[in-house]
C-alpha cells in the first residue's frame, strides 16, 4: 500500500467511525439516515457497475450483461433514494444476511482450523458466535429502530478499525537479489 | 494438477533426471507440499504465514476483497499456481486496469518460468520441488490467472468435451454444476464448478475455479471460450500439453543437477523420457480420477527406481519443525521449504511490482533500500548472508 493509500484509509476509517458515533447518540434520526446510506450505496454501486462495464467487462464474453445490470440497480437506487419511508423490514433483512452469513463462514472456519489443530479456530468460533448473535438480535428487536441503528454501527465501525488496521500493516515484500 | 502429478509424476521425473530415489522424494513431497502449505497449517507450526503456498476453501471464503488482501491472494496463486506469462503484454483499447488483470494470464514457457527455475538452482531440493510444482502448473492451468477476475476467468454454457472415438473425437456438451460434494461424472461430462458472481474481485472468479477441475485432469480435451480471448474457441489438449509439462521437468532437473548448462523455454527432454513414452502417454489419457491416476504413476515410479514410494503425508516433517530450535527451524524439511516458497513469492511479487502492476502488492529491493516491510521474509536475509545451509 502506498502512503497516499494508507492515509486515505486511515482519514475513510475515522470519518465512518464519527458518523456511526453520531448515529448511535440520535437513533430516531438514525434509522433515517441509516435507510438512506443504504439507498445512496445502491445508487453508488449502479454507478460503479456501469464505470465497471466500460472499463473492463467489455472485452468479456457476454461481458455486456454488466451494462444492463449497471443500468438496473441505477435505476433501482434512484427509486428508493426518492421514497420517503423504506420500512424497516429491509433494513432488518439485511443485517440479518450480513451477520448470519458471516456468522456461518466464521463457524465453518473455526471447524477446519480445529482440524488442523491451530489456536485460531477459538477466535473464529467466538467471532462467529457474536455474528450469528447479532442476527438473531435483529430479528428480536425489529420493533426498535434504536436496536437496528446500533447493529448496523457495529457493523461499520468494525469494519473501520479493520481498515484503520489494515492501513498500519507492513505489506511489502522485500525482494533479495 | 492434482497428487498424481505433482507427487507421483514429478517423482519418476526427478528420478530420470538423475536424481536418487531419497533425493526424487523429498522433490516430490515438497512439489505436492506447494497444494497443502496454507497459512492456517503455518500458524499450527507457528511459522511465518507469509510462506504459505496455498488457500483452503474456508481462508479463501473467509479473505477480505480489500487492496491488501487481494494482493495476498494474487501473490499466493501468481507466485505458485498461475505463473503470469507476459507481464507487458498489450492489447488494443484496454485500460491500465483491464491489462494489469490480462497480464497476469498463465501461461507455459515465459520468462518467468525461466526466472523461476534459475531461483531454485544451487538451492535445497526443496527449492526444486517449489519450481516443479510452479512449472508443471503453468501447463495445467493455462489461459487463467492467479488473481480473483471476472474479465479474465469466467466461462461461458460453450464448452465442449473432446472424446476420443476411432480415429477422430467426438463433441460432448459439458454440463456444469454447482455442489460442494459431488463427484465430477466422466461418463456423463458432469462437472462441479464455482458459481457464476459478478463481482469482478469475487474469489470464486480466481483461477480455472469456473472451468471446475477440468485442467486438472490430464486425459481431458475441451473446447471453450476464455473470457478474454475475444470470442476465440480454444481447445486445451491436456494429453499433449501433460507430456510436455513431464519432459519439461526431466529437463529442468537435469539442469538443477547440473548436467545442463542452460535452461531455455520450449525445451524438452524427450530423450531420457523416450524409453518411457508410450507408458506415460498411456498414464496421461486414462480416463479415470485422481486415485488411480496416483496407482499408474506410483508403479511407474517403483518400476523406475525398484523402490517404494511411500504415501504424501502431511504430518511427516511436522514435529521435526515444531521440535527444532529457534536457530535450527531452518535447516530443517519444512524450514527449508518455507525459505524456497518465501523466495519465490518474492521473486514473482518483484517482477509484478516491477511491471508497473500493484495487484501482487509492494515489492522493495534489499540492495538499495535495506529490509523493509513484511517481517516474514527476514529469513531471505539471513540466507543471503549465509546463514542457512542449502
Amino acid at each position: 500500500m502506498s502512503s497516499g493509500q494508507r492515509i486515505k484509509n486511515i482519514v475513510i476509517g475515522v470519518l465512518i467511525i464519527l458518523g456511526c458515533v453520531i448515529l448511535i447518540a440520535f437513533p430516531q434520526e438514525g434509522i433515517v439516515i441509516t435507510a438512506a446510506i443504504l439507498s445512496l450505496s445502491l445508487f453508488i454501486y449502479g454507478i460503479t457497475r456501469l464505470i465497471y462495464y466500460f472499463t473492463m467487462a467489455r472485452h468479456m464474453v457476454g461481458g455486456r450483461i454488466m451494462l444492463y445490470l449497471g443500468i438496473i440497480i441505477l435505476d433501482l437506487g434512484m427509486f428508493t433514494m426518492m421514497l420517503t419511508d423504506i420500512p424497516r423490514i429491509y433494513i432488518v433483512l439485511y443485517l440479518l444476511v450480513i451477520y448470519a452469513f458471516a456468522g456461518a463462514i466464521d463457524v465453518l472456519r473455526s471447524l477446519e482450523a480445529k482440524k488442523y489443530q491451530t489456536a485460531l479456530w477459538k477466535l473464529s468460533l467466538i467471532s462467529g458466535i457474536i455474528n450469528l448473535a447479532v442476527a438473531i438480535l435483529c430479528v428480536v428487536f425489529i420493533e426498535s429502530p434504536r436496536m437496528i441503528v446500533y447493529f448496523y454501527c457495529a457493523g461499520l465501525i468494525y469494519s473501520a478499525i479493520i481498515r484503520i488496521v489494515t492501513a498500519l500493516r507492513k505489506t511489502a515484500i522485500v525482494y533479495i537479489q | 494438477m492434482q497428487k498424481d502429478f505433482h507427487y507421483y509424476a514429478t517423482y519418476c521425473a526427478a528420478y530420470l533426471a538423475g536424481y536418487s530415489h531419497e533425493e526424487s522424494l523429498t522433490v516430490c513431497y515438497s512439489a505436492q507440499f506447494v497444494d497443502r502449505c496454507s497459512a492456517t497449517l503455518l500458524s499450527k507450526l507457528k511459522a511465518p504465514r507469509s510462506a504459505a503456498t496455498t488457500q483452503l476453501q474456508l481462508e479463501m471464503m473467509d479473505a477480505r476483497t480489500d487492496r491488501v488482501s487481494l494482493q495476498n491472494i494474487t501473490r499466493i496463486w501468481a507466485s505458485f499456481h498461475f505463473l503470469p506469462y507476459d507481464l507487458y503484454a498489450t492489447r488494443k483499447r484496454c485500460g491500465k486496469k483491464y491489462l494489469n488483470k490480462y497480464r497476469l494470464i498463465c501461461k507455459p514457457n515465459s520468462d518467468l518460468l525461466i526466472d523461476t527455475v534459475k531461483l531454485a538452482k544451487d538451492g535445497s531440493l526443496q527449492a526444486a520441488g517449489v519450481a516443479m510444482h510452479v512449472l508443471a502448473d503453468t501447463w495445467a492451468h493455462s489461459y487463467f490467472a492467479g488473481t480473483p477476475s471476472l474479465v479474465i476467468n469466467n466461462t461461458n454454457y460453450h464448452f465442449y468435451e473432446l472424446i476420443p472415438e476411432g480415429e477422430g473425437f467426438a463433441k460432448r456438451k459439458i454440463k456444469f454444476i454447482h455442489s460442494t460434494t459431488a463427484p465430477d461424472d466422466f461418463d456423463k461430462s458432469v462437472y462441479v464448478n464455482s458459481l457464476y458472481q459478478a463481482s469482478e474481485n469475487a474469489i470464486m472468479n480466481l483461477g480455472h475455479g469456473r472451468a471446475g477441475h477440468l485442467p486438472d485432469y490430464s486425459f481431458i480435451r475441451y473446447r471453450y471460450l476464455p473470457a478474454w480471448a475475444d470470442y476465440e474457441e480454444i481447445l486445451k489438449d491436456n494429453p499433449k500439453e501433460y507430456f510436455n509439462a513431464f519432459c519439461q521437468m526431466v529437463y529442468a532437473l537435469r539442469f538443477l543437477r547440473g548436467e545442463t548448462e542452460t535452461f531455455e523455454k520450449d525445451t524438452y527432454d524427450t530423450e531420457k523420457v523416450a524409453p518411457w513414452e508410450s507408458q506415460i502417454k498411456e498414464i496421461l489419457s486414462k480416463r479415470q480420477g485422481e486415485a488411480g491416476a496416483c496407482q499408474d504413476w506410483k508403479a511407474l515410479g517403483e518400476k523406475l527406481s525398484g523402490c517404494v514410494i511411500d504415501e504424501f503425508d502431511l504430518e511427516r516433517y511436522q514435529e521435526e519443525y515444531l521440535q527444532a530450535g529457534k536457530d535450527q527451524k531452518d535447516d530443517t524439511f519444512l524450514g527449508k521449504f518455507i525459505l524456497a516458497a518465501l523466495s519465490q513469492k518474492s521473486m514473482v511479487t518483484n517482477r509484478i511490482f516491477k511491471s508497473g502492476n500493484k495487484l501482487a502488492g509492494y515489492s522493495i529491493d534489499y540492495e538499495k533500500k535495506g529490509f523493509r516491510g513484511n517481517k516474514d521474509f527476514k529469513g531471505l536475509v539471513k540466507k543471503k548472508e549465509g546463514g542457512i545451509k542449502e
